[in-house]
């Protein structure tokens, strides 16, 4: 009986602590701690666990030294899984790209990709160039990154990346 | 000293649990919610098992199945994880599930007289085994694909025959069945926690539909479940019968009883919140069946529980049809600060020119296939056939197709044996649950596509092994 009466004393208090604790949940793990690499490609094609399609007329293939995304109409092209972060931090979201055609914008948004906290900007350029957004995560649950066409374009991935950045990174 | 480690081991089983739970509350506090429900339902296995009086190996079974959903929990992956660094061999090899079914079955050596497989089962272990060894033979990269057919493949043989060797009564039957879904509250609540902390308490079926296009991207519901809201489902669909039959055959044991209950609602929420809706269908269809024989066989309660999810299920089924024909945003420039995303893949055509494909792969690499889990490499365009048929000939060739065929006849036949024999409830409630569950499961996988195991996370393909072995264990009993 008394194993019980403590068992059950115990396990109603854990279950009370671990449903409050549940939002710590949403943040990441020591994997992700350090940042995010958001590779587009897995085994050559569109890394369907992190990337979704967001129109049927983009296609995603492996480029010179990074990821090739071309599309024929303009719009959101693809959305990113969540990202954990952690509370109050600043974020940066790293970009190496370059346009050959038309103009593309890789920008960070909430958890549900409706919202743009911060926005970066490929101008049209065949050489890759480094572009940063930052935001924070402040009142934020989850980051996603949503890739914009305003046209026809094609952009060439180097790399794309979710890092912590100093406070001072971020405006306000 | 080892009867006071008896007398003493709940004590050293909730010491040990506390323990882990201090731990994970200092490195993850974000995954004590599982740990917590993890403490819970393994609070309820041991009063359920605590007055059983079972064998030392049948209490070892009952075990792997506890053990059996919580393969992709936290601390498991974490583990997972580190071996998978070391090489993919290792990583099957001593994966949680392959530890625990090798052990269980050395367990029971030197027990004399017990079960022998039947003829057919026989024959279906071996088909399964030499597809997958054939097929790994025959892949490009060997040593990854012979690694996966360990977890997918040999394990669920392993579990299987540990079942037919140990063999079960009618009350370990259901401690055996009961085990699996008292677990199954741990991912379950961890998924619907995830689901209503990202999309609020849903209020309509539209509000599951919104949910539904959400979910068409990895959201924390997906990444503390099985990875997606398909994988998911087809868990439920394997225990759904079980948690609900468990309202009949703990008729007597109210904590049980409601424990059954709260495991079925949570399962039956893991189908309606993802709207996953080939498993509504099928699910709906099963628990009509179930409800049929509760009902038939004087169990009200369970009849009309099974009843209420199945119209449940066929309610929600026809009014949340998604629209996923192809409704593409940004028409104009776009407008930062106002994305819509939505599902542009047409579902229906997406899955049927997944499945010509997978027929094609299937045809070139005859009669060997490709290997377990190599199908990605063939077809990266759609990853997967959306048919464990048609997955099962390309990647274990005509062997995986023959095993999947006589593993049907198998559930066929004992099905007809179960409706021949008419055994009493005691043996004929745990078998019900078992064909259902093993059915469902097949209807669905063959039907919309399922995995046998993710990784080393063999949870589908350990719970299929556990329900057929154990139908066919039931099925020869003397009543």
């Amino acid at each position: 009986v008394t194993l019980r009466v403590v068992a059950s004393v115990l396990l109603a208090s854990a279950l009370a602590a671990g449903v409050a604790a549940f939002p710590y949940a949403y943040e990441p793990g020591r994997a992700e701690a350090e940042g995010i690499d958001l590779s587009l490609l897995e085994g050559g094609r569109l890394d369907g666990t992190t990337w979704s399609r967001q129109s049927p007329s983009v296609a995603v293939a492996p480029g010179a030294g990074g990821a090739q995304v071309r599309a024929e109409t303009p719009g959101v092209l693809l959305v990113s899984r969540t990202l954990a972060i952690r509370r109050d931090t600043c974020y940066a979201l790293d970009v190496v790209a370059s346009a050959p055609r038309g103009d593309i914008v890789l920008a960070l948004a909430d958890e549900s990709a409706t919202r743009t906290l911060a926005a970066v900007r490929v101008p049209p350029s065949a050489a890759p160039r480094r572009s940063q957004a930052t935001a924070s995560s402040r009142g934020e649950r989850r980051f996603s990154v949503v890739v914009s066409a305003t046209g026809p374009a094609t952009v060439l991935v180097r790399s794309l990346r979710l890092t912590p950045a100093p406070d001072a990174a971020c405006p306000g | 000293m080892r009867r006071r480690l008896a007398a003493n081991a709940g004590w050293i089983a909730l010491a040990s649990w506390a323990a882990c739970y201090l731990a994970v509350a200092l490195v993850r506090p974000g995954f004590l919610l599982e740990l917590a429900v993890a403490g819970c339902a393994g609070a309820l296995a041991w009063h359920m098992l605590s007055g059983a009086s079972l064998s030392p190996s049948r209490l070892a079974l009952a075990g792997l199945a506890f053990l059996l959903p919580l393969v992709n929990t936290w601390p498991v992956r974490v583990y997972a994880a580190g071996l998978d660094r070391v090489s993919p061999w290792a990583a099957a090899l001593f994966s949680v599930s392959s530890i625990a079914a090798i052990g269980v079955l050395a367990l029971t050596r030197g027990e004399p007289g017990r079960g022998r497989p039947p003829l057919l089962l026989g024959l279906l272990a071996a088909l399964a085994l030499g597809g997958a060894a054939a097929g790994a033979a025959a892949a490009g990269d060997s040593s990854a694909a012979g690694a996966a057919s360990w977890s997918a493949i040999a394990v669920a043989v392993l579990v299987g025959a540990a079942v037919i060797r140990i063999g079960a009564d009618a009350h370990s039957a259901r401690a055996l069945l009961t085990a699996p879904v008292l677990a199954a509250l741990v991912p379950a609540s961890a998924g619907i926690a995830a689901y209503l902390s990202s999309f609020g308490l849903p209020r309509s079926v539209g509000d599951l539909t919104a949910g539904k296009i959400a979910l068409h991207r990895q959201y924390l519901f997906q990444e503390l479940t099985f990875g997606n809201v398909g994988h998911l489902a087809d868990f439920a669909l394997l225990l759904l019968p079980a948690g609900v039959l468990g309202l009949a055959w703990w008729r007597g044991r109210p904590l049980l009883q409601l424990a059954s209950g709260v495991a079925s609602a949570a399962l039956a929420a893991c189908l309606l919140l993802p709207l996953v809706r080939s498993g509504l269908a099928v699910g709906s269809a099963t628990l009509l069946c179930v409800a049929a024989v509760a009902l038939a066989r004087g169990h009200r309660l369970a009849g009309v529980v099974a009843a209420g999810g199945a119209a449940l299920f066929a309610a929600v089924l026809v009014a949340g049809q998604v629209d996923r024909g192809g409704d593409v945003p940004g028409g104009g420039r776009p407008h930062p600060g106002d994305f819509r995303v939505t599902v542009v893949d047409a579902s229906a055509q997406f899955r049927l020119e997944a499945l010509r494909a997978g027929l094609r792969v299937a045809r070139e690499h005859l009669p060997w296939g490709v290997g377990t889990d190599q199908y990605l490499l063939h077809d990266p365009v759609h990853a997967s056939p959306h048919s464990l048929a048609v997955a099962a000939v390309a990647e274990q060739g005509v062997a995986g197709g023959l095993a999947l065929a006589l593993l049907v006849a198998v559930l066929a036949g004992e099905g007809l044996r179960l409706a021949r024999r008419r055994p009493p409830d005691e043996i004929a409630l745990p078998a019900l649950a078992c064909l259902a569950g093993a059915a469902a499961y097949l209807v669905n996988a063959v039907g919309a596509g399922a995995l046998l195991a993710l990784g080393t996370a063999n949870v589908w393909a350990g719970l299929l092994a556990l329900q057929v072995a154990l139908l066919v264990v039931l099925g020869r009993r003397q009543p």
